[in-house]
């Protein structure tokens, strides 16, 4: 065969060009069932009912008279401490500070909040 | 043998290797339907819009925007086209606890003439979804949207708390409520004037969850056994309802309009405030009411009074007097429990 | 006639096929098999009704009582807390009843060690260990310690810590 023509060369190409549009297919196809996956694990991976919990539980003992001379008490902020970081693998934080505005006269409780569980951190600062 | 010319000739090796490459275009063509069959999997999506229409309802107190610049998130008592966003939570600190105002006007909509409302108020999404949102308590029940279909929808269920209104009761048969609000003992002058009293913020000082909200709240008060205070009479003769703004004196009083509020004399709805009572008197004020005056800033807190205005002749009068103050300590007004409900999306 | 002019289509023709059938072979065998559980969508709705179901729980029905949780941890009573968080997480709008299961344990600090130790508060089933669970958890706090608690239960004012694991039979 010294002339080597081109004849044959369409149906090689048609042939590549079908493969790579499968392929292209497949790239579709297995991005798509990841939407689901990411959405509930996006739902999943972020605390927001840890993080309402603590900030629920603190308010509560602020309360019912948990903080007394802006000190707080040191064996419930302890508590609160271990158990979340035993049990949940978090650290938290939080301190309370009493302040009596001068010119009003208003009081409140200047609350600082600290969460962190390795993947999401959340610091507050709350006038309660 | 000389070449013959074979531009216009197919050969049999052609042929054989055209129907080679055809065969397994077809084969590949075949299979590509079955693997797009995974792409059908809805239930993935419809899921996600479930929670999240969920989230927006049960822990967002909602949204609204109004003509004159007012925002806030009491959108119960706004027009249509003044809403936002409809969050049933009672505010953003008490996620999970639902106003019952905002319950209502959310599944009072007449869905099937205007789905659209829902769609951009409670969804935000281009897609058309079919929705039926449920509410379920020890004694409630609310729909709203189609029935579940019987194929694959996306769900979610959520646990929640009602906060129901308050009311007050005036029951003249009892003595000590009697004495404090009624001389039934003396003879009354041309008029009477009863006054019951919203102190704003002594109702607001509770936490969210706890407080009497008049701004949105509908407030119920119920004069009963009225009889016990005529003073020789048969029956008293309400003249006339005004609305007071106490805390500034200046301010004059607002004509109460009928529309809003919700009469029963004697067990019979009443259409006409002027009206004579024998028994029993319950008004019934729906939410936002006693706003009616106030500025848009719905950071004024003030005492409003709701004066009531008997005229007295012989035979029909009655010796009603005093200050009521509605506030929740007083044994006489009631703040019903939070009671827990069931609320069910399902999108599809 | 016959000649291999056209030998070039054949084998071209060939050639092609077997790109073709590779390349499906190759796309068939790496699509994964996409299963329910796989998309943790089941997990998230248990997580988010069990959070819900403690939060109700823990909300005082008004301004002047304590909460639900809050009742039964300090008086102890386990059976208690079961009927209510059984019913409150099992509760379906069209009034029957879902089939799911929970296993509840309290933790709590010892103050004289700096320990944590745990309490198997109520459970409404055995586990064989098959179930797919999720775990939710609640932050109390008790004003003393309750009759009917463990012997190293400290008698002080305490924040414990109520865990749940929740699955479906």
């Amino acid at each position: 065969m010294e002339r080597l023509d081109d004849e044959g060369q369409w149906i090689v190409m048609m042939g590549f060009i079908v493969a790579v549009s499968i392929f292209f297919l497949a790239l579709v196809i297995n991005q798509a069932t990841l939407v689901g996956q990411t959405t509930a694990e996006g739902v999943l991976e972020f605390p927001k009912s840890e993080i309402r919990d603590l900030r629920s539980e603190v308010f509560t003992l602020i309360d019912t008279g948990d903080v007394y001379d802006s000190a707080i008490n040191a064996s419930l902020h302890q508590d609160i401490l271990v158990l979340e970081e035993t049990r949940k693998n978090t650290i938290v934080n939080y301190s309370v500070n009493k302040i009596n505005m001068s010119g009003t006269g208003i009081k409140y409780n200047l609350t600082k909040l600290h969460f962190n569980n390795g993947v999401t951190e959340y610091d507050a600062t709350v006038h309660y | 043998m000389a070449r013959i010319n074979d531009d216009a000739l197919m050969s049999i090796d052609f042929l054989a290797g055209f129907t080679i490459f055809l065969l397994s275009l077809i084969v590949a063509a075949g299979m590509v339907p079955g693997m797009l069959a995974g792409l059908q999997s809805a239930t993935i999506d419809y899921d996600g819009v479930a929670y999240r229409t969920s989230v927006i309802l049960a822990e967002d107190p909602g949204w609204f925007e109004d003509v004159n610049g007012g925002v806030g998130s009491r959108w119960e008592i706004k027009r249509d086209d003044e809403i936002q966003r409809m969050g049933l939570a009672v505010s953003k600190e008490t996620p999970n606890i639902f106003s019952i105002a905002k319950v209502a006007r959310f599944f009072n909509q007449t869905y099937r003439e205007n789905p659209a409302f829902y769609r951009s108020r409670v969804f935000f999404s281009d897609i058309p979804y079919s929705f039926n949102i449920t509410l379920k308590g020890d004694d409630f029940e609310y729909h709203l949207g189609d029935g579940t279909p019987e194929g694959e929808y996306g769900s979610i269920r959520r646990a929640v708390l009602v906060k129901n209104a308050s009311e007050a009761t005036l029951d003249f048969s009892n003595a000590a409520v009697l004495g404090a609000y009624a001389d039934p003992a003396t003879a009354p002058g041309a008029t009477s004037t009863f006054n019951v009293s919203l102190n704003f913020t002594e109702l607001l000082a509770p936490s969210p969850a706890y407080q009497v909200d008049p701004f949105s709240e509908r407030i119920t008060i119920r004069i009963e056994n009225l009889n016990k205070t005529f003073y020789n009479g048969a029956q008293a003769n309400l003249t006339n309802l005004k609305l007071y703004w106490r805390s500034n004196p200046g301010e004059p009083s607002f004509e109460i309009e009928t529309d809003s509020l919700h009469l029963y004399v004697d067990g019979v709805q009443n259409s006409t405030l002027l009206t004579n009572i024998t028994h029993n008197l319950t008004l019934i004020f729906d939410p936002g009411f006693f706003t009616r005056g106030a500025p848009d800033n719905k950071n004024v807190l003030t005492i409003r009074d709701l004066e009531f205005t008997f005229a007295n002749s012989p035979g029909t009068n009655t010796t009603i007097k005093n200050t009521f103050n509605y506030t929740p300590t007083d044994d006489k007004v009631t703040m019903p429990p939070l009671k827990p409900a069931v609320l069910e999306v399902a999108v599809w | 006639m016959v000649d291999d002019s056209a030998q070039l289509y054949t084998m071209e023709g060939i050639a092609a096929a077997f790109v073709i059938l590779a390349t499906v072979y190759l796309v068939a065998g790496t699509t994964s098999i996409y299963t329910p559980g796989d998309s943790h969508i089941t997990d998230m709705q248990l997580e988010v009704l069990g959070n819900d179901v403690l939060l109700v729980m823990d909300t005082p029905v008004n301004g002047t009582v304590n909460s639900t949780l809050h009742t039964n941890l300090y008086e102890w009573n386990g059976t208690a807390f079961g009927e209510d968080f059984s019913r409150l997480l099992n509760e379906r709008v069209d009034g029957t009843s879902d089939s799911l299961s929970y296993n509840a344990t309290v933790s709590y600090r010892k103050e004289a060690d700096g320990s944590v130790a745990n309490y198997a508060f109520n459970t409404s089933g055995i586990q064989t260990g098959y179930e797919q669970a999720v775990r939710v958890t609640r932050l109390a706090t008790i004003p003393g310690k309750p009759t009917g608690a463990p012997a190293d239960f400290d008698t002080r004012e305490q924040v414990v810590m109520l865990e749940v694991l929740i699955w479906r039979d």
